[in-house]
């Protein structure tokens, strides 16, 4: 008798996300179905992506549903399970085998699959064909390991009651899938709505998880991204000084689709970027993994800066040369986007020393800082002089807070 | 003080004014040695559309050149357009087209800080922002000036065998009233079609309802010119008398 998995659901439960995985699409134009494994199609990890929430799934029992079919076209029952191969190599006999039990434990801690084992129960056969089963996961480890992009490998199993006596199991499939680890479900512009174009996009994941890998606060995240996106300059992206400082990719919407192209390789919407820009990006991946920022602005008309590294340049100067400020700024900013309120800056460094307005400098990125007012030392003091046209002229604008949609 | 002055923009805005180009497309041929790869058109419930053109040089592919096209109800709210796009640049102030280049384009036309990498200009109710977007920064000035001479040129019909039809061309409402509904029809059995509405007086305004004309004082002509995305026009002509 031959046993064969046909499909494995992860997002089982519409709507829920406590139990089950995320809804996600790849892209603007492709979605990702449910079940999101299937034999015959998904034949490597990338055929089978699927997203976890941290918090959401914290302290449940993760469940997946499968479905199988038998050569055997009797009714009858079976016991099919999933390990780790990775994990779980042939069991020893002897004096030996309880120390390799032992070691195996560490080792599973260490490099299982973040999904962990998929838990026996017994299945059903009608005819040759079982039903979609619920299973429980079996220890995974993924509240342990943070974000992350991840690749989980089962081998499936069966045994009757017979070979249960004779603790036999019988290999069916290996089937491998994609697992993107996110803090917490994704945030505004990001939804779970089904059918949406703004559900998490796995080729946005990709590199939101990447680069906030191992990351288990929101705060964390978002630092670790904003440390990311700045370090893209000069390689792949830089201050838009020829341009006057235009906005590439976030003029109305955050055209994400051209943005990806070029981190990957293509020319998008070309290398340079304005903090318009840099804000979009920074706190639309950084909600993509569960972080909750906005794009704000500050300034209004125009206001004169202390020496700062642009995204991609190595000098220190007032903008480009010979600006002498900005006609506004935009950053990633937390709660009400207030002064009370951090900031994070993928745009550009400030003097993080005790004298900004004064060379040498020490490069420092803004990652949850306060905004601050012109009489402490925070991000406003950093950025610009503690002149009414310097950090006097450079008020926060809350009501220019915004979360541009996804496109 | 404002940095843009958009009502001297209106007082130096003389042939826009009499100009309303509809449905503007490119097919990639009009810029020579260049290819059209990508086209993205942003939908708005707005009367506002907005198409994205990426070109790339076919010799060097680290040329490439990005063309938004902007078409707004009027020549006024074109301005207003781009008063909100040069006013989105983080620079204080960008430099007029004419103080970079020494030349003249559009109504009213602005270059970035350094080279001229990236020019926007409001012609009539279009507005054009160029950016170069290759690995190699090119001066976008002559693609935004080939455009902006495609909105005021005003061709011949062309050999009538691949040219357009336009079947009706009329103003509907009283002579006497403040605004005429401009009717047209056109059809291209095979090609996508562009229409440039010009007038001796008054100016164009589009509403949900379609496009209305405004007329000036006295008498004048009203001329529609229809190009198919190869390039070849029909065109016809009607008087107004007031």
């Amino acid at each position: 008798m031959a046993i064969r998995i046909k499909a494995i659901k992860f997002n089982h439960l519409p709507g829920s996300m406590n139990t089950d995985a995320l809804e996600i699409r790849k892209n603007k134009l492709t979605a990702i179905s449910v079940p999101e494994w299937v034999d015959g199609i998904s034949t490597l990890a990338q055929d089978s992506l699927v997203a976890y929430a941290m918090r959401e799934t914290q302290g449940n029992t993760i469940t997946i549903q499968a479905r199988f079919e038998s050569t055997d076209t009797s009714n009858f029952s079976v016991t099919i399970r999933a390990i780790d191969p990775v994990t779980n190599p042939p069991e020893p006999h002897g004096c030996i085998a309880w120390l390799l039990w032992f070691l195996r434990k560490i080792f599973i801690a260490l490099f299982g699959n973040v999904l962990g084992e998929v838990k026996a129960r017994t299945v059903n056969f009608v005819n040759g064909q079982s039903n979609y089963e619920t299973f429980e996961l079996l220890h995974p480890r993924f509240w342990n390991t943070g974000v992350g992009v991840y690749f989980t490998e089962w081998q499936w199993q069966h045994r009757t009651r017979k070979e249960h006596a004779r603790k036999k199991w019988f290999n069916m499939q290996r089937t491998n899938h994609k697992v993107y680890i996110l803090l917490e479900a994704p945030t505004s512009p990001w939804n779970q709505v089904a059918g949406s174009n703004q559900l998490p996009w796995t080729e946005a994941l990709e590199y939101g998880c990447t680069w906030a890998k191992g990351a288990k606060t929101r705060d964390e995240a978002a630092t670790k991204i904003t440390e990311s996106i700045y370090n893209l300059g000069p390689s792949r992206i830089e201050y838009d000084c020829p341009g006057g400082g235009s906005s590439h990719y976030s003029a109305g919407s955050f055209n994400c689709t051209k943005f990806l192209e070029r981190l990957s390789g293509g020319l998008g919407n070309g290398k340079y970027v304005n903090c318009s820009d840099c804000a979009t990006i920074v706190s639309s991946f950084a909600n993509l993994i569960g972080c909750d920022l906005w794009q704000s602005r500050m300034g209004g008309f125009y206001f004169q800066l202390n020496n700062i590294r642009g995204i991609g340049s190595s000098v220190w100067t007032t903008a480009c040369n010979n600006w002498g400020g900005f006609s506004y700024h935009e950053v990633a900013w937390k709660g009400n986007c207030t002064e009370q309120d951090q900031i994070f800056d993928g745009c550009l460094q400030v003097d993080g020393d005790s004298d900004p307005m004064t060379a040498p400098h020490t490069p420092l990125l803004p990652t949850n800082m306060v905004f601050g007012d012109c009489t402490t030392m925070n991000y406003r003091l950093r950025l610009t002089p503690n002149t009414p046209a310097g950090c006097g002229s450079c008020n926060a604008q809350p009501s220019t807070r915004v979360r541009r949609v996804i496109i | 003080m404002a940095t843009y002055d958009i009502d001297s923009w209106a007082n130096q805005t003389k042939e826009g004014k009499n100009i309303f180009i509809w449905d503007f497309l490119l097919n990639g041929s009009e810029f020579s040695g260049w290819k059209l790869y990508d086209v993205q058109v942003e939908t708005s419930d707005s009367l506002q559309k907005k198409v994205e053109y990426y070109c790339q040089n076919s010799e060097n592919k680290a040329e490439a050149v990005k063309i938004d096209v902007i078409q707004n109800p009027s020549w006024q709210a074109a301005q207003k357009t781009l008063l909100d796009l040069v006013k989105d640049h983080m620079a204080k102030e960008l430099p007029p087209f004419s103080a970079s280049t020494k030349r003249s384009l559009g109504d009213v036309a602005y270059t970035g800080t350094t080279g001229i990498h990236h020019v926007l200009f409001s012609r009539a109710n279009i507005v054009v922002v160029l950016n170069t977007i290759g690995d190699k920064d090119i001066d976008v000035a002559k693609f935004a000036e080939q455009l902006d001479g495609m909105f005021t040129s005003k061709p011949e019909s062309s050999n009538a065998k691949f040219s357009p039809d336009i079947y009706v061309f009329e103003l509907v409402g009283n002579k006497s009233d403040q605004r005429q509904r401009v009717r047209f029809e056109v059809v291209d059995p095979v090609q996508n079609v562009w229409l440039k509405f010009f007038c001796t007086h008054g100016q164009f305004l589009q509403d949900s309802d379609g496009l209305s004309w405004l007329p000036g004082n006295g008498d004048g002509q009203i001329t529609l010119v229809v190009t198919n995305s190869r390039g070849f026009s029909s065109s016809k002509t009607i008087n107004t008398m007031r």
